[in-house]
């Protein structure tokens, strides 16, 4: 819908057309986007399930005909959508006032929750986590697509308190605001189909002092400060940016909020590594927040033995697996970041072999293939198309390592840069398993900020 | 914690702030249309995916069936919407459009 604005805003007239179970998201963009009305013809059905008939079949039939109609008669605003919004609260405006079941209801009524009961944000609360922070309350963050809304300091505040966050929590929450609203993030592609979760990792000595786990069963829900820092997160995209199932949350499937990733200094220090913050380019005395996708995890990975050779094995084995075709979308679009989330016990391992993590991350560059017909197949089950390396190449997307060879066996790199491999020590120091997340491409980056 | 809430019958009333964040929308007035499509400029823009290249084709065949006099802009004018280079796509966009001297657009496909 934005080239629809930017068509629009040309005086030129433009039509967009949009898959069936699209509609609902497009029409609540154009909204945000300020082009309410903007015209939408409907591509009925499923595309890529369509045969060339099928196809051909419907942009006869209806497509061709409602495109006409579309730039010959500008879309009327319906009887409903025609009536004056109604203005919308101010910061500090209250919103309500009831039980704490009234207002638990209420929240589930508006949509401003996940399914759980929320903390009520009260003004107190509220003011008493803005008081953790020396920020002004109505500071920018950032605007959030795809409702186009201001993410501001106060507004995490509130979300925070729902979350269940601690007060103390709020420097933080605010840095992992300032993630997502940073524009490599591309908070706009979280409503993809793909479903992904948004990631936060904690580095620094914040972790201790404010009682993050990083030990056993770290990813669980179960301990507060990582349970209520991961879903706060997850409300935040859904009440600023506006991503809520059945409208611009478009995840066909999806799964539940990751709790917050936090990790394990004095484990890393004692393995003579540098923490993942000074990985991402900050000082090891800073408290850093990094916030990244992930739309799929690895099973759990043992790694036995001394060899890092053979530690590497079962991480090369189930990365391959993890990533599997969908890999070609990191191609596609240039970026690929994977974590790999490494228990002590590995680590210690690759560590008294005279590894570090940049031998981890050039082992897994150089070793990691995928056979090149999945990358070009696997596009025509997405999308209805199939995408030849080749193509892309000679578009200039896709380095030459892609197109060696025309035959659709080889073997061709899954990873795009050695160094967006990234690794994070924590868990279980007695036992010795790893999992890899996966990231969505350029949908979700890893973007750090430092906690003020 | 302390709290504004006050006692009201057998229960606590809380009184609770807006958890959004106020909106940046725009309106934008959407183009005179024109009276129909004959001698017109019509451009495709897409985000090369979900088969655009097919519903253009099939949708220009039949465009200059219906209005011999129309011309058309192909996609390849106007680049990528959608990954890769999408922002520099999106910011040149408008003087393409303009270069182009497209009088209406179909944009493909949400999907």
């Amino acid at each position: 819908m934005r080239v629809s604005r930017i068509a629009e805003g040309e005086g030129i007239p433009a039509v967009a057309i949009v898959s069936t179970g699209f509609l609902g998201q497009a029409r609540l963009m154009a909204k945000a986007l300020g082009v309410e009305h903007a015209a939408i013809v409907e591509y009925p059905g499923v595309i890529p399930m369509d045969t060339p008939e099928i196809l051909a079949g419907k942009v006869s039939s209806s497509i061709l005909p409602d495109v006409l109609t579309a730039l010959a008669v500008a879309a009327a605003p319906t009887t409903e959508s025609a009536v004056a919004p109604t203005a919308e609260p101010g910061p500090t405006s209250v919103v309500m006032r009831g039980s704490l079941d009234d207002v638990i209801e209420h929240f589930h009524e508006q949509q401003w929750t996940d399914g759980l009961p929320i903390v009520p944000p009260t003004p107190s609360r509220v003011d008493a986590f803005l008081d953790m922070v020396d920020r002004d309350a109505d500071e920018v963050l950032g605007v959030l697509a795809p409702e186009m809304r201001r993410a501001t300091v106060r507004s995490a505040a509130v979300n925070g308190v729902m979350a269940g966050c601690r007060p103390e929590y709020m420097p933080l929450l605010v840095a992992a605001v300032e993630a997502i609203a940073d524009p490599a993030f591309r908070i706009q592609d979280a409503g993809s189909t793909p479903g992904w979760e948004p990631l936060v990792v904690l580095s620094g000595p914040m972790v201790e002092r404010l009682g993050f786990y990083s030990k056993g069963g770290l990813m669980r829900v179960g301990r507060r400060p990582n349970a209520s820092v991961g879903r706060f997160m997850r409300l935040y995209m859904r009440n600023v940016a506006g991503f809520r199932p059945g409208g611009t949350d478009k995840g066909s499937i999806g799964y539940t909020f990751n709790v917050a990733m936090a990790e394990d200094d004095a484990a890393t220090a004692a393995l003579g590594w540098q923490p993942f913050r000074a990985d991402q380019g900050f000082s090891a005395a800073d408290d850093v927040v990094t916030v990244q996708s992930v739309v799929a995890i690895s099973p759990p990975v043992y790694s036995g033995g001394a060899d890092p050779v053979g530690l590497c094995e079962p991480l090369l084995h189930y990365f391959a697996g993890t990533a599997g075709a969908w890999a070609f979308t990191g191609v596609w679009y240039g970026h690929y970041h994977p974590l790999i989330l490494m228990s002590p016990a590995v680590a210690g391992a690759f560590a008294a072999a005279g590894w570090g993590k940049p031998e981890i991350r050039r082992h897994l560059f150089d070793n990691l293939r995928i056979e090149a017909r999945w990358l070009e197949h696997y596009p025509y089950h997405v999308a209805g198309q199939d995408v030849p390396l080749a193509d892309l190449v000679a578009r200039g997307v896709a380095d030459p390592r892609y197109a060696e060879s025309d035959d659709p066996q080889r073997l061709v790199p899954l990873l795009l840069r050695e160094e967006w491999t990234n690794i994070v020590v924590a868990g279980d120091p007695g036992r010795n398993q790893s999992r890899i997340y996966i990231n969505n491409h350029e949908q979700g980056p890893p973007i750090s900020k430092r906690v003020r | 914690m302390p709290a504004e809430h006050v006692e009201a019958g057998a229960g606590e009333v809380y009184e609770v702030l807006w958890p959004l964040g106020p909106s940046t929308a725009q309106e934008v007035e959407l183009s005179a249309r024109p009276a129909d499509l004959s001698g017109r400029r019509i451009g495709f823009v897409w985000d090369y995916v979900f088969r655009g290249d097919e519903i253009f084709a099939q949708m220009q065949r039949a465009l200059s069936e219906r209005y011999p006099m129309a011309t058309f802009a192909s996609y390849e004018s106007f680049g990528n919407v959608h990954g890769k280079g999408e922002e520099e796509v999106l910011e040149a966009l408008p003087e393409r459009l303009r270069a182009e001297r497209v009088d209406a657009v179909i944009i493909g496909v949400g999907a």
